[in-house]
């Protein structure tokens, strides 16, 4: 009787796994040939004719996750295909921006992922395998609003305070996660309202660790976004806020001033810290598919169930259904923003 | 003291059939995705979250929950039966159990297997509900000067680890200690190692190693030797070895409760993990054995330490979740997920506004350790008849399954090709007489070393009087300090034991 060889059942297996790992690959439409997309609606046929892919580029669980994840629902009633989430992590965002600047642009992949930091990651690292710039945006989700705290028990009640002790060469230390997480926003803070003796304290993995550590005093003063995630500490008294980085107050923390009603310095420059995020198509996505995916986005933002999701969690005033259009005009100016602050960046990583 | 009488309210919600049946099936959802190597109980988690959309979030609570317990049972099993861990937390009951399962004693292995998880998640439940009140405070305790000295004295423990060989031990701690520093580093802000590729940015998954140097070595021996498990089945004594291991248990309470409150502190304390805490617990527990030489060679104080510390561990995650609303761990970023997912506020309030919400939470953790352990053992009896098996047959599945498992985590080709890497290292390292344990904590804990002393001194401003600031810290330092002077102490009597007498081999 012939004996398998083990090694021989080991490769079949191989084989076996590797084929059920491989993407599966639809012949997809192409895209209409000479194909440096002119903005005319073009018919490019049915859609969407498969499933829907949202890539998240973060671990299930977090709140780009979460919002996918809800909105995944409306978006399925309005497409009459299923919406999945796909949680591509690592990489500081960049082995999602990768596979999604190079999937199909057929329309049955979007992403919805925290495109600021990864471009201020850039400036420390280049970009290789994507360009944000060549994205096409479908439609505005969700904004965030910052907010400036000290912990409950610090000495400093208002920025007064804490410019003065500044001045006096006491050292601030802010908390962070990187150049692609929180960084980026503590300098611009720092360098907006002339804070000279900031501290960035890294190495943290995100809200998560810096929150506890700040409660604790380990940390001076930070710039928390999207305030919903830390509203929570300020009606505990664990954080004491400053302000909010926004035209108006919010209506979840009405108590808390705006920077612009303090006469913060630079406060042009705060109001435009908070970052954006939307839904993305990949370059040469044909534009009556973007059209019908931005129509069914901001339909879905409405949908009754998820409003009520919003609404319990605090998503809701976050909220910023925009057009792919006018999205895009906030993000270019985001960007120039950021732009200026290149050499500050640089400083505070090393 | 605060009033204890919802847990009764909680309990009885079992009485209602949708909640018991979904608790059940839940909790077999769990030991499925458990036992399959690779494959851990998160991933359950994340896949049948959704489909918990619109539920009532208590029921929805229980369901959940009953994977979330069951899994790390059903991870042990595979571990202790064909040395494979069916989770990385399960790794550590490799070390004890796979040598009493080759010496026939697979049903004393599992009856040793239910009783400590049932009694680390009991004690673990018990210390959480003491703690409710000043929770808060407690998770505050420990800040990066205090996980520092924590990380330190985990580091240590390679010492006690390294069995006979001090020095393979050593190096094979450093080499971890090495692969640990690969990626980005954001506080110093450079990446290392990395090879220029974005995918080792995040350094080496915490998976891939695990499934390598335990699954994918694992099968490299099968196929290399070719021989059932337990080549003589010296009798499945079926009811008869499970009580006995079972009452075993009973009879060592120092294991027991000390592995379950470094569980349980591991849990409160975010930052260290369970995989490190099962580590450190299985290593302390060497330290107090008589039996130490008995350690890795199917020593049932191995097991108990690794069992009771993960399952404690688990209801410790609960704390800084209801605590906070931020997650401690793995455990608590699920659990936080499906709080959010159900409209839930986690976070300071939670235990004020919503009481229910966090008793349903400890109870129905807790309550599913035990029903997912019995559940477990119905099919631990006809598991074990896999060892019977030719590793022709078995060896492919375990591949396969563990490997898919690996790609699931993150959809990401490369992290298959890294366990299939660290399979080979391995498999190297068992054949060298390298003890895999200390490379192990090496990994888990010098990237965490690092970054508690880079944050320390940045949050100190340079001042080293940080490092002894805290109480915590004062003490973690002396008990390190009586950790390597113990471990001395006892190399010096065991050499004049050596040189007095003849060792029995």
């Amino acid at each position: 009787m012939s004996r398998l060889r083990p090694w021989a059942t080991v490769l079949s297996a191989m084989a076996l796994l590797s084929a059920a790992c491989a993407p599966s690959a639809p012949p997809a439409p192409a895209p209409p040939a000479g194909a440096s997309q002119p903005a005319q609606p073009i018919d490019s046929g049915p859609f969407p004719t498969k499933p829907i892919e949202i890539i998240v580029p973060f671990a299930p669980g977090g709140g780009y996750d979460a919002v996918a994840r809800q909105l995944a629902v409306p978006l399925q009633k309005e497409l009459g295909q299923p919406v999945v989430v796909k949680n591509v992590p690592g990489g500081g965002q960049r082995i999602a921006a990768r596979q999604f600047q190079q999937s199909e642009p057929d329309g049955h992949t979007i992403m919805y992922g925290s495109d600021t930091p990864l471009f201020t990651s850039t400036f420390v690292d280049a970009a290789e395998g994507f360009d944000i710039f060549s994205w096409l945006w479908v439609a505005g989700i969700r904004g965030q609003t910052p907010m400036v705290a000290v912990p409950g028990n610090s000495p400093y009640k208002t920025l007064e305070d804490v410019l003065t002790a500044d001045k006096a060469g006491k050292k601030l230390r802010f908390g962070h996660n990187g150049i692609g997480g929180f960084l980026p926003t503590q300098v611009a803070f720092a360098n907006a309202v002339g804070i000279k003796n900031g501290v960035w304290v890294g190495g943290f993995q995100g809200t998560a660790d810096i929150a506890p550590a700040f409660i604790r005093g380990d940390l001076d003063i930070e710039v928390w976004s999207p305030l919903s995630s830390t509203t929570k500490f300020v009606e505990s008294g664990d954080f004491r806020p400053l302000a909010v980085l926004d035209a108006k107050r919010s209506p979840t923390l009405p108590n808390v001033p705006t920077a612009r009603e303090l006469k913060w310095p630079g406060v042009d420059k705060l109001e435009a810290l908070g970052s954006q995020s939307g839904f993305a198509a990949p370059p040469k996505t044909p534009a009556d598919r973007v059209a019908k995916l931005e129509k069914a986005t901001l339909k879905a933002l409405k949908d009754p169930d998820f409003a009520k999701w919003a609404k319990e969690t605090g998503v809701a005033e976050d909220l910023i259904p925009s057009t792919g259009k006018d999205f895009g005009i906030l993000k270019k100016a985001e960007y120039e923003l950021w732009k200026t602050l290149t050499e500050e960046l640089k400083k505070a990583v090393n | 003291m605060f009033d204890l009488s919802p847990i009764w309210g909680t309990l009885g919600q079992l009485a209602r059939p949708e909640v018991f049946g979904l608790m059940l099936l839940g909790n077999v959802i769990g030991l499925v995705f458990g036992v399959l190597p690779g494959v851990g109980g998160g991933n359950a988690f994340i896949l049948f979250l959704p489909l918990t959309f619109g539920w009532d979030p208590e029921v929805a609570i229980w369901f959940l929950m009953g994977m979330q317990g069951a899994s790390s049972f059903g991870g042990s099993l595979p571990a202790i039966l064909i040395k494979v861990p069916g989770d990385t937390v399960n790794a550590v009951a490799i070390f004890d159990g796979y040598p009493m399962t080759r010496r026939g004693e697979a049903t004393r292995a599992l009856g040793i297997d239910v009783m400590s998880n049932i009694l680390g998640a009991t004690i673990g439940a018990i210390v959480v509900i003491a703690l409710l009140p000043v929770m808060r405070s407690a998770v505050l305790l420990f800040g990066p000067p205090e996980l520092f000295w924590v990380a330190i004295m985990g580091l240590f423990t390679i010492a006690l680890a390294s069995g006979g060989n001090f020095l393979k031990g050593l190096a094979g701690g450093a080499v971890g200690i090495l692969f640990s520093l690969i990626g980005y580093s954001s506080v110093i802000g450079v990446q290392r190692f990395t090879l220029g590729r974005d995918y080792l940015w995040d350094g080496v998954q915490l998976i891939s190693l695990f499934i390598g140097l335990f699954a994918i070595a694992q099968v490299i021996e099968f196929c290399t030797a070719e021989v059932p498990i337990a080549r003589l089945t010296t009798g499945f004594k079926g009811f008869e070895g499970l009580k006995r291991g079972a009452i075993e248990v009973l009879g060592m309470p120092g294991h027991l409760i000390r592995s379950s409150a470094i569980g349980t502190l591991a849990g409160i304390i975010p930052g260290i993990g369970a995989t490190a805490s099962a580590f450190i617990s299985y290593s302390v527990a060497i330290q107090f054995s008589k039996k130490k030489h008995l350690f890795h060679h199917g020593n049932p104080e191995g097991l108990v330490a690794a069992n009771a510390s993960i399952n404690a561990k688990e209801m410790g995650s609960l704390i800084p979740a209801l605590g906070f609303g931020i997650p401690g761990s793995v455990e608590g970023a699920l659990i936080l997920a499906a709080l959010l997912f159900h409209g839930l506020q986690p976070g300071p309030f939670l235990l004020r506004d919503q009481p229910g919400i966090v008793w349903a939470l400890i109870v129905s953790l807790w309550i599913s350790n035990v029903f997912g352990t019995l559940l477990g053992l119905f099919w631990a009896n006809w598991l074990s008849r896999l060892m019977a098996i030719r590793v022709v047959y078995m060896a492919p599945v375990i591949l396969v399954s563990s490997l898919m498992g690996v790609y699931l985590v993150r959809n990401n080709i490369w992290d298959i090709f890294t366990a299939i890497f660290f399979g080979m290292v391995g498999y190297a390292l068992n054949k060298a007489g390298f003890p895999v344990v200390t490379f192990v904590i090496g990994f888990l804990l010098g990237q965490i070393a690092e970054k508690y002393y880079f944050q320390s001194t940045q949050i100190g401003l340079g001042d080293p009087a940080i490092f002894f600031d805290s109480g915590i810290s004062k003490s973690i330092a002396a008990i390190t300090l009586l950790m390597v002077l113990g471990v001395i102490w006892s190399g010096v009597r065991s050499k004049r034991a050596v040189t007095a007498v003849e060792v029995p081999s």
